[in-house]
């Protein structure tokens, strides 16, 4: 089984408890404005251009089976609508300037990687944690990671925006032992403004994956002039008072992280603030959110 | 003029000993020198504190004293000069004469013939000087013995003057009957104990505390020490000096030193780890790290005595307890060795430079060059360990040390000078730089020139030369260590395995094994101003690599993949012992250090040295150092305030790959 992976990242200290090991998978059907992987969106492999590292050497012309690649006045131009993603002009780059992103890869390719480390995870209660992009946009390939995960004895958390069928995410969901759960949005109209999907089938499985006893972090990405309002505090927090197995809430600061990665695909981002919120802001966030639930507030540790 | 008299006009007692009785053979007159030495120097103030002495030694101006490892001091010439050209010649003849090698048989090889040690402070402690007395007359040789007698004298005088200053003073009166006992009685308290401790390192010159956890253990009977061992440590830190060693049978002293060392720049401490330490100890180590000021660093305790019984043939069981890390980090068995930390040094990386730009061009593939360069570097083991014997023979004729015969065992018990394989334990601690460098370097060329034949090697030398910003881009992205590659991570598992097996055996000519590490306390700046251009992305003269660890900036997946790297080298060779240095913020520390510690050990790891800070804080102090007085780094090895490094090293430390988001 292989599945479409844009990253494997080691040392992970945020994803989940302990040092982890974290496996982006591409594809995911929401479009966050302020999306920090906007490299994830698709599910098939993709080529990245940074002009500003073009060396104009050419060698990515001579490679080119589709002829994506033109020169002119000194000027490198891809041509990204007739590009395949063969990956040849990437490999051929010697300056990174064209970079692949997402790569094919097997099951025992990235539990080979995942298991380099598993004595770092022994040692801090580590593990394995499948992120994206969209951890269930790729069911079958998330459920065999899992179970090849369990099988070697790793623990396993998914970070996912709970935006899948139910029956999906309930079916792999015994594999899982910790969620690590988006709440964007508790208002249904607005989530659909600035994710381009409702948050009902998000917000129903939540409560499925409560009633079903799996321990979940919901994770609150907070975006300013987006969600950073006593509205949005209020209303996750009392939801997060209804589940029982919600171990606690972790604000997420938005980063500008994404907007130099939309620029490698010449997407547009909506969202371009590039400040980053300052370490008081982010402590007003929590105190805010914390007024309105019984559950523990925390920022990232990192 | 008498050479005596001429020094003694000239106020330089050592020297002036040293020339009173040159009918006698050298031991005996370097003891008569250190004897007239203790009889005149200035005697330490009191500083109102629980020991004495305390604080910066005073030399009393003299250009001439006495050196822990060198006997006498080797920086006597410029301060000697000023006073009598004629006697700075003379002293200069003394120092020639025991220093073999003032021209290496190669340029990549240094001879330094430094020894750091420990006195055996638990024997002294237990038994008291005048039982020494009694064991040195039964020795044979009667310049040794009337030497070491000498020296006692020297001890009494210094001691009873420094006593009568103490009564003068009005010093605590609990220290002044503590002199009274120690150090020429047995202690019979833990105070006695540690006075007697502070006294001997002192009159070794401050190099090592040794084992002061299990040392004091015995007299203790839970008293508060606090305010001792802050100021042991404080004195250890005024004069620059070296290691103390906690563990592995960890006890309230072991907890008492981990919070009183929190803070200090040295000793360095070097915490022996079990698998089962206890969790305070874990605590209290992990709060002294956050704190800055590098220490402790972490030795993987049931490694480590493996590694001993091969580098120490025929240890004991009890004295392979006694492994106790002196200067940097270099390996001694606390209070009997003489493993010469550091002996030497050969630069690997001009070695491969020199090799590289002659036989490239010659080479048809990379195994033909590679077979080519380990040869290389077998001649050149051959030529340094050759350098180093010489030196060990020069000194061992001509340079005995008086005050380490005395406090080091079993010189008394042989009736051998400690350079002269008196020591219970002899070895030869060597050093090497740029191992790393070379390593990667090898990797680059093996994909550049033969893979992907993208580069003849005089296309490689030219751009390398001009510094081609392409070119090195490329050499920063190729294949190499320190990313858990497992081609690149063989290939430094076998260069290892062979370099450090071309050591094993040769013996030194004072006995015992050679002992490699790979450190680099503060050599890997000037070293790399000897070497031009490498492959592995370094320009010319840049400095080379100061640990272990992956090049500055090429650990790029993480603490984790970095340490599995370094776990792949052969430590277990690395007799001297290795260094790998960690650089990471203190966030990440404090929410990953201890398991990244346990995890290395797991994987075959044997030392780590920790540094906490941050880029902002090391940029900060590059522009605004009076903000920074108290910022403590991890050099090669050691600890240092980074206001006191060199520019270079600054840099160094400031673009060594610090873990951060």
């Amino acid at each position: 089984m292989e599945g479409i992976v844009f990253d494997i990242a080691r040392y992970c200290l945020d994803d989940g408890p302990g040092i982890r090991t974290t496996v982006y998978l591409k594809g995911c059907p929401l479009r966050c404005l302020w999306c920090h992987n906007p490299e994830s969106n698709l599910p098939m492999i993709q080529i990245g251009y940074d002009v500003k590292k073009c060396s104009g050497c050419r060698a990515c012309e001579a490679v080119c089976p589709e002829h994506c690649h033109e020169f002119s006045d000194g000027n490198h131009i891809f041509n990204r609508e007739k590009c395949r993603a063969c990956g040849k002009c990437a490999q051929i780059c010697d300056m990174d300037a064209l970079t692949q992103m997402g790569e094919k890869m097997s099951v025992e390719q990235v539990m080979k990687t995942v298991l380099r480390d598993r004595s770092f995870f022994r040692a801090s209660g580590g593990g394995m944690t499948i992120s994206g992009g969209e951890a269930f946009y790729q069911p079958d390939f998330t459920k065999e990671l899992l179970m090849a995960a369990k099988e070697a004895g790793i623990s396993s958390c998914v970070e996912t925006t709970g935006f899948a069928k139910t029956e999906i995410l309930m079916d792999i969901a015994p594999y899982v032992d910790l969620f690590l759960y988006d709440c964007k949005q508790m208002d249904a109209a607005i989530h659909k403004e600035v994710t381009n999907v409702s948050n009902e089938l998000i917000l129903h499985n939540l409560r499925m994956l409560d009633h079903a006893g799996k321990e979940t972090v919901l994770r609150l990405p907070l975006i300013p002039g987006i969600n950073d309002n006593e509205t949005h505090f209020q209303r996750v927090g009392a939801f997060a008072d209804t589940l029982e197995h919600v171990l606690h809430l972790e604000v997420l600061p938005y980063h500008p992280l994404g907007l130099s990665k939309a620029a490698l695909l010449d997407l547009k981002m909506s969202y371009c603030v590039e400040e980053i919120p300052k370490p008081e802001q982010v402590d007003e966030w929590v105190a805010g959110i914390q007024k309105y639930t019984q559950k523990t507030v925390i920022k990232s540790k990192i | 003029m008498k050479k005596e008299e001429l020094f003694l006009k000239i106020d330089e007692p050592y020297a002036a000993g040293f020339f009173e009785r040159e009918d006698r053979g050298l031991f005996f007159r370097f003891s008569r020198a250190q004897r007239r030495y203790l009889e005149n120097c200035p005697v330490d103030e009191y500083r109102g504190g629980r020991l004495y002495p305390s604080g910066k030694i005073n030399r009393g101006g003299y250009a001439v004293y006495p050196e822990c490892a060198k006997t006498f001091n080797p920086d006597y010439y410029v301060a000697l000069s000023e006073k009598s050209p004629e006697a700075a010649k003379i002293m200069k003849e003394v120092r020639d004469k025991s220093n073999f090698t003032v021209t290496p048989s190669a340029p990549y090889i240094t001879v330094s013939g430094y020894t750091h040690s420990t006195p055996h402070y638990e024997r002294i402690v237990r038994e008291g000087f005048d039982s020494y007395a009694e064991r040195i007359k039964k020795i044979e040789d009667e310049d040794m013995r009337d030497g070491l007698l000498d020296l006692l004298e020297g001890i009494r005088s210094y001691h009873a003057r420094g006593l009568a200053w103490l009564e003068k003073a009005g010093a605590d009166p609990e220290l002044i009957q503590a002199l009274k006992q120690v150090p020429f009685k047995p202690a019979r308290t833990v105070y006695e104990a540690i006075v007697c401790w502070n006294y001997v390192m002192y009159l070794e010159g401050v190099d090592n505390v040794g084992m002061i956890d299990s040392g004091l253990a015995p007299y203790y009977k839970g008293e508060d020490i606090s305010r001792e061992i802050r100021e042991l440590f404080e004195n250890v830190n005024d004069n620059g000096k070296w290691n103390c060693c906690l563990g592995p049978d960890y006890n309230e002293i072991t907890k008492e030193c981990l919070r009183q060392g929190a803070g200090l720049r040295r000793p360095q401490m070097n915490l022996r780890v079990t698998k089962d330490m206890p969790d305070e100890i874990w605590e209290l180590a992990l709060e002294a790290n956050y704190s800055g000021c590098g220490n402790p660093s972490y030795y993987h305790e049931e490694m480590i005595q493996e590694m001993l019984k091969e580098g120490f043939p025929g240890i004991t069981p009890e004295d392979l307890k006694r492994y106790c890390p002196v200067g940097c980090t270099e390996t001694c068995i606390a209070g009997m060795t003489n493993a010469g930390g550091i002996d030497g040094n050969i630069n690997l990386a001009m070695l491969f430079e020199q090799y590289m730009l002659k036989q490239l061009p010659e080479a048809g593939t990379f195994e033909d060059f590679y077979t080519g360069f380990l040869e290389e570097v077998k001649r050149g083991v051959d030529l340094f360990t050759y350098d180093i014997d010489r030196n060990h023979e020069q000194r061992a004729k001509y340079l005995p040390n008086p005050m380490r015969s005395l406090t080091i065992d079993d010189c008394i018990d042989k009736g051998l000078d400690y350079n002269n394989g008196g020591a219970r334990y002899n070895a030869a601690i060597t050093s090497e730089t740029g191992m790393i460098n070379v390593i990667d370097s090898l990797l680059a060329i093996k994909e550049l020139v033969f893979d992907r034949q993208r580069f003849t090697p005089d296309e490689l030398f030219r751009l390398m030369d001009l510094g081609d910003k392409h070119l090195y881009e490329l050499l920063r992205k190729c294949p190499h260590y320190g990313v858990d590659d497992e081609e690149c991570d063989r290939l430094a598992h076998d260069f290892t395995v062979y370099f450090y097996g071309l050591y094993k055996d040769k013996k030194c000519y004072r006995g015992g094994k050679y002992c490699p590490t790979s450190h680099q306390y503060n050599r890997h700046p000037k070293e790399g101003k000897k070497v031009g251009p490498t492959p592995d992305g370094r320009l010319r003269g840049e400095a080379l690599n100061d640990s272990i660890g992956a090049l500055s900036g090429k650990a790029t997946k993480g603490p984790t993949a970095m340490m599995l790297s370094a776990a792949k080298i052969d430590q277990k060779s690395i007799y001297g012992m290795n260094a790998l240095n960690l650089s990471i913020n203190k966030k990440f520390a404090q929410n990953s250090l201890k398991a990244l510690l346990r995890a290395y050990m797991e994987e075959g790891g044997a030392m780590v040295q920790i540094t906490i800070t941050s880029k902002e804080d090391l940029m900060d102090a590059m522009v605004h150092p009076e903000k920074h007085e108290d910022l403590v780094v991890r050099v090669g090895g050691y600890s240092e305030y980074f206001n006191r490094l060199t520019p270079d090293l600054k840099r160094v430390i400031l673009e060594r790959t610090l873990h951060e988001e």
